[in-house]
Order: structure tokens, then C-alpha cells, then sequence
């Protein structure tokens, strides 16, 4: 068992940390050469900056909106409580610009014309990570233990409990959630190209669609990893805290909180914007594609991108949850590595996927390595390097919420080391490898920037399919092909759902 | 005076409390025992309004504070409730987690406490260098220092060494008999339950057995 994790952790390193350190190996010989461009400046500056002030927006946003919405959700059960949550997980694997899209449409419909540049890609991104923002700042608040909440519910008004215990007991997961909705906006292009808003991961796209060269392109994205690994570190820890934290598994009980007016005014109106990201990209589609003979139309010419979409996204997810599942055990051992597999776990999500893309092309670009590029092994390599730490991190929760006394007693009383993963460690852990896996089928079915880069000559999955076709394809194609990558990514995420919901 | 009439609770099909009723005067002590999942906890929580009941009701001085579908906030029902964990908010210092509740915060009350619980030195500390006896020693400070009138304690002092439970048993029936109030004590203790009171009341199933 022993040898086997050893192979998993090399695969993980291989295939997650390798790309970018064999561009960052070939490359820092030419720094001399290269090292301005690490330096932006003029253009380049303002591009940067208009991608750090674009994320930041987003995030906070998110952060303050998605917060709201979940402190209404927490601790309500019933039809109410479970339709909203239904309705916040009904949306989540739409890509960004397919919600893009949607809004361009309806803004178009009521002529309103400001929805444009920097201001139009703030608005998508905050209705698209809406959802995921909402999802953490739930799981932030679930984690906080009930019975420190009824202590002070005894003592103090509720009011005084949200700020004084809730509040900062939930803050570091938040802050983490919020910090990962920063570092989604910073290093993706595919929504600020839309609206026409000039940002810094698309000059690192164009750069190298242009010249062709790892090296530049390496040095140019240092300065977008060093402002998303420092998010990444101060954010972090509070996952960190959080996912090794074995206390939060206790179940909550129905407490009822009484928040002030102005508190529940502003959950109205998130709940408003909830509503929206969801109403709006679906009635535009389903009223755009127009007819079950159009999607039937669009299915028969898109059968080879689906059929790829699908396999490319599975065996992903399959690869994801598999290195996932070694790396994540590692994680928890204590010991003086173990701060150094946390950094290779967290750095990789700081990358920016043009630069994922070019180390991956740099590691396997050889003679030798021809057969592999000509396949789709590449866009499978790719997502599972994007896509890999994310599933680590989710199943690193899952470890941590499993009482460890019922695998240690797996371990005392079976009779054999296979028994006692068969039939007490993976049905325990369960839950998380199907959440993982599921998650990582979702974003390797919406990922656009890396595929790009990667895809085998002729090839397309339905995401290209649907980039390429939004420049010159007509609307009802476009919309019937985000109907089809909706039900392509919606599908699989109700499976998971359900298989989770049965599970516990 | 605390009392529960006819006063009922299930959590899906299990019944945690079934037709609980009982008074504890103003002055009086009662323990609770019985075997683990009886029902003790819940009784406790009911009381202090953690929970709702799902019939009956629950009288605090003679004012209804609980019924099915209302609840009066656990602040104003002036009990104090020392949980079986001690439930330290972890990014408290001693200190903050005793003045939370005090709405003075240079009030007598918590120099008093921190005196009588001898926690003077461990003001500044953070619940993550508490030992286990400390932490519990702070529970009890936190919820004294609110001056309650009526206590409930879920076997506040278990896993403590016998010097320990003696000196806190002491500190509660004095603080008992300062209050004026009830006090519900819940444990299996055989001699925490002699020094608590003469009054013991067994449940099990979720039924008090008188």
C-alpha cells in the first residue's frame, strides 16, 4: 500500500507540478533575456491592473452577496430551505460565459446598453460564481460547532451572536471561498474577451498565440502567480484550520435566529440576484434555442464533441480522484513535509491556465512524446493539472469530517488491509470521491483556456465548439449548443447529487 | 420556579422527552440521572429554550416560556446552562468568553468569578491552552458571571479530578444559594449527585420516574 501511494504522489507531481516546473526550468536560463517582461509596464500595467481590480470586485461581491443568502439558508429546513438550496446548485456548472451570453441576450432584448467592458464582466462573474460563493459561505457557516452558538444565544442577543461568535468563527472559510472566486476571476479571460474588457491572462493567451514561446509567456505570468499566490496564502490558512479540523462533523440543531430589519432587507435582495442568475441564462436559452428540432438538429452535428467532452471530462475526473485520494492522506500526515505538499497543492490553483497550457506543451512537445500530443490524452493531462488540486482539497474535507476512530477500528478488527478499505474506508469516504469526481467532470466539461492550447489538430470538445461558434455561428446555434453543455454538465451533477443525498 | 407541564419532544420517530412534567421551587436542587439517550439533556434544553416542545409547556417564575411553535430567546429566561463540553468560543480569550455576557463590562461580577474559580492568571489565555479541568472551570465562571437565577448543569464535571469536582460542587451550591433560584443538575455521579441534593429523579425512555 505503501508503494502504491509513493506512485500516486509522483504521478500527482508529474502530472500537476511538472508542467510548470519544466517551463520554469527551461526558461530561467534565458532570464536576462526575459526578465523585463516579469516587470509589466504602460499597457501591460494597466492590463494588470484592470485584472486585479476586476477580481477583487467579483470577490467582494460574491463574498458579501453570497454570505447573505447563505445566513438565510442556514439552519432552514423544509420546502422553502431546500427548493432555494436546489436553486443555488441549479446554475453552479454553467460556464461563465455561457451566463455571459444569456445577459448579453437579455440586456439586448430591453436595449439596455451599458452591460459593456470592465462594469459587463463584473456583473457575469458575479452572477456565475453566485452559486459557488453561496455554497462556501454555507459550508462556512455549517462548520461553526452549535453548542458555541447556544452559549452565547444564552447570554446575548442574536445580533451580538452573528457578529461577535458566528461571524468570526466562519470568517476564515469565507475569506478562503472568497479568495478562490478571486483567483477563478484573475487568471480567466474567456468573459472579460467578451465584453471586450482588456485583461492580463488574455495578453498571456495572445502572447503566446503570437510568438509561440514558453519562455515569454512564463515570465510574463510571474506577476499574475505572485499576486494569486499571495491571495492564495493569506486566504488559505483558514481552509487549512478549517479542513483539518476534525471537530465540525457534529450535526446542528434547529435553532431559530432573529435577525434586525436592515439584515433581512438585505437578504431580500440577494435572494433577488439569486433568482436572476438563474431565471435569466435559463429562459434566454430555452428562449432562443426555440425548438426540440433545433437542440435535435445541433445534437447530430455536435455528437463527435459531445462524445469527447464526455470521455475527456470522466477520464479526468477519474485521474482527479485517484491522485486526489493519495495526495490527500499524504496531507494529513504530519511531519516536516507536509507544508511542502500543502504548497503544491495550493500553488498549481494560483497558475494561470494559458500558463498550465505552455508548460504542458513544453513538458510533452518531444519526438518521442508525438503519439500522446496527436491524442486526446492532452486536454485530459490538462484538466486533471488544472483540476486535480480540487479535488485533493474536497476529499481532504471529507477525511477530516470521518471519525477517525471508525477507521482505526476498520483497521484493528478486519481481516484483511483490502476489507478494510472495501468495507468501511471508501464507503465512509464516499460522499467526498463523488463530490470530487463530480466537480471535476463540471469544470473540465466548461474549461476553455487550457483545451485551447492543447487540443490534438481537427479536434474540438462542445466548450470550443461553442467559443468558436459564438464569433461566427448564428444565435439559435449557439443557444441550442449551451442547452446541449447544460444538460451535458447538469446531468452528471444531479447524478452526483443524488448519490451523495443517498449516502448520507 | 421552573416548570415543565405534560411537556413532549421527538426528534423524527424518537422521543426524546414524553410527558415530562415537573417543578423545581425557587431554592430547590434536583438531580437528574439515567442511563445515556434518556432524555436528560434534552429536559435541560427545553428548559433553557434551546428547544421548542412539540406539546406542553414550560413555565419559568410562574411566565410561560415555551410552547409548541413559540419560544422566548434563551437570554431573557434568566437561566444559566453549563453545557457537558465547555463550548468555548475559540477565538475568545478567557476573559472576552466570560464578559460576553455582561452588559457592564468592568462589572464586580467577573472580578468576582475569576477570583472564586482562581482563573486570575488565565485571563489572557486563548481555550487552546486550557487544560481540560481549566476549560471547565471557565464554562462555569462564564455562566456564573451572568449572575442567572435559576441553574441547569449537564454533568459539568466530569473527567475532573476529585480535588477539582469538590471545589466547584462548593462554588455552585454557593452560587445556588446566592440565586435564590432552582437548580437542575444533571449527572451519574454518586457522590456529586449526594452533594448536589437529596431530591434524585430517574429517567428513562425519555419519562421521568419519580
Amino acid at each position: 500500500m505503501k508503494a502504491f501511494s509513493r506512485i500516486g504522489e509522483a504521478v500527482y507531481l508529474l502530472v500537476v507540478a511538472g508542467p510548470v516546473l519544466m517551463l520554469a526550468l527551461t526558461s530561467l536560463p534565458r532570464a536576462p533575456e526575459l526578465w523585463e517582461l516579469a516587470f509589466p509596464r504602460g499597457q501591460s500595467l494597466n492590463l494588470l491592473s484592470n485584472s486585479l481590480v476586476l477580481a477583487t470586485a467579483v470577490a467582494l461581491s460574491d463574498l458579501v452577496c453570497g454570505t447573505l443568502i447563505a445566513v438565510f439558508l442556514w439552519r432552514r429546513s423544509g420546502r422553502l430551505g431546500g427548493g432555494l438550496r436546489l436553486l443555488v446548485l441549479l446554475t453552479a456548472p454553467l460556464p461563465p460565459y455561457i451566463h455571459a451570453l444569456a445577459w448579453i441576450f437579455a440586456f439586448d432584448t430591453v436595449n439596455f446598453r451599458a452591460l459593456t467592458g470592465l462594469v459587463g464582466a463584473w456583473w457575469v462573474e458575479v452572477m456565475a460564481y453566485l452559486p459557488l460563493s453561496t455554497c462556501l459561505a454555507l459550508l462556512a457557516l455549517e462548520m461553526v460547532q452549535p453548542d458555541l452558538l447556544e452559549a452565547g444565544k444564552l447570554l446575548a442577543p442574536d445580533q451580538r451572536v452573528l457578529t461577535r461568535i458566528l461571524g468570526p468563527l466562519a470568517t476564515p472559510f469565507a475569506a478562503a471561498g472568497a479568495g478562490l472566486i478571486f483567483l477563478l476571476c484573475l487568471l480567466e479571460y474567456g468573459v472579460p474577451s467578451i465584453f471586450g474588457a482588456a485583461t492580463y491572462p488574455l495578453e498571456i493567451y495572445a502572447e503566446f498565440s503570437s510568438s509561440g514561446d514558453p519562455a515569454r509567456v512564463f515570465f510574463m505570468a510571474l506577476p499574475l502567480f505572485a499576486a494569486a499566490a499571495l491571495v492564495l496564502l493569506a486566504t488559505f490558512a483558514g481552509y487549512r484550520g478549517s479542513a483539518l479540523n476534525r471537530a465540525w462533523s457534529r450535526p446542528g440543531v434547529d435553532l431559530p435566529f432573529h435577525w434586525p430589519a436592515w439584515l433581512r432587507w438585505a437578504q431580500g435582495a440577494a435572494l433577488l440576484l439569486l433568482a436572476a442568475q438563474v431565471i435569466v441564462p435559463v429562459a434566454t436559452i430555452l428562449t432562443l434555442t426555440k425548438s426540440l428540432a433545433m437542440l435535435g438538429q445541433v445534437l447530430a452535428f455536435s455528437t463527435a464533441e459531445t462524445r469527447v467532452s464526455f470521455q475527456v471530462s470522466l477520464l479526468a475526473s477519474l485521474l482527479s480522484l485517484s491522485l486526489g485520494a493519495v495526495v490527500a492522506h499524504r496531507l494529513r500526515q504530519p511531519g516536516p513535509m507536509q507544508a511542502l505538499w500543502w504548497a503544491v497543492v495550493v500553488l498549481p490553483l494560483a497558475l494561470p491556465a494559458s500558463l498550465v497550457g505552455a508548460g504542458l506543451i513544453d513538458l510533452w512537445n518531444r519526438p518521442s512524446m508525438l503519439a500522446l500530443q496527436r491524442t486526446w490524452a492532452m486536454p485530459v493531462l490538462a484538466a486533471t493539472a488544472r483540476f486535480a488540486p480540487v479535488a485533493t482539497l474536497v476529499i481532504l474535507v471529507q477525511l477530516s469530517r470521518t471519525d477517525p476512530r471508525l477507521l482505526e477500528a476498520a483497521a484493528i478488527l478486519a481481516p484483511s488491509r483490502i476489507r478494510a478499505w472495501v468495507g468501511v474506508r471508501i464507503p465512509l469516504l464516499l460522499p467526498g470521491l463523488l463530490a470530487s469526481a463530480g466537480l471535476v467532470f463540471i469544470l473540465t466539461a466548461g474549461e476553455l483556456a487550457t483545451t485551447l492550447m492543447v487540443v490534438p489538430p481537427g479536434g474540438s470538445t462542445l466548450v470550443l465548439k461553442v467559443y468558436n461558434y459564438l464569433h461566427y455561428g448564428s444565435t439559435e446555434t449557439v443557444a441550442a449548443l449551451c442547452l446541449l453543455l447544460t444538460l451535458a454538465t447538469l446531468l452528471p451533477g444531479a447524478v452526483v447529487v443524488r448519490l451523495v443525498r443517498r449516502r448520507k | 420556579m421552573i416548570e415543565l407541564r405534560q411537556v413532549s419532544k421527538s426528534y423524527g420517530p424518537v422521543g426524546a422527552a414524553r410527558d415530562v412534567t415537573l417543578t423545581v421551587a425557587d431554592g430547590q436542587a434536583i438531580v437528574l440521572f439515567g442511563p445515556s439517550g434518556c432524555g436528560k439533556t434534552t429536559v435541560l434544553r427545553l428548559i433553557a429554550g434551546l428547544e421548542a416542545p412539540d406539546c406542553g409547556e414550560v413555565l419559568i417564575d410562574g411566565e410561560v416560556a415555551s410552547r409548541p411553535g413559540w419560544l422566548k430567546a434563551p437570554r431573557e429566561r434568566k437561566v444559566g446552562f453549563v453545557f457537558q463540553t465547555p463550548a468555548l468560543w475559540p477565538h475568545m480569550t478567557v476573559a472576552e468568553n466570560i464578559r460576553f455576557g455582561l452588559k457592564d463590562r468592568k462589572s464586580e461580577a467577573f472580578e468576582q468569578v475569576l477570583g472564586v474559580l482562581d482563573l486570575v492568571g488565565l485571563k489572557n489565555r486563548f481555550p487552546d491552552e486550557l487544560s481540560g479541568g481549566e476549560a471547565r472551570r471557565v464554562a462555569l465562571a462564564r455562566t456564573l458571571a451572568a449572575r442567572p437565577r435559576h441553574l441547569l448543569l449537564d454533568e459539568p464535571l466530569s473527567n475532573l479530578d476529585l480535588d477539582s469536582r469538590e471545589s466547584l460542587l462548593r462554588v455552585i451550591l454557593q452560587a445556588h444559594h446566592e440565586s435564590g433560584g432552582a437548580l437542575i443538575y444533571v449527572t451519574h455521579d454518586t457522590d456529586e449527585s449526594e452533594a448536589i441534593s437529596p431530591k434524585r429523579i430517574r429517567m428513562q425512555n425519555g419519562r421521568l420516574l419519580q
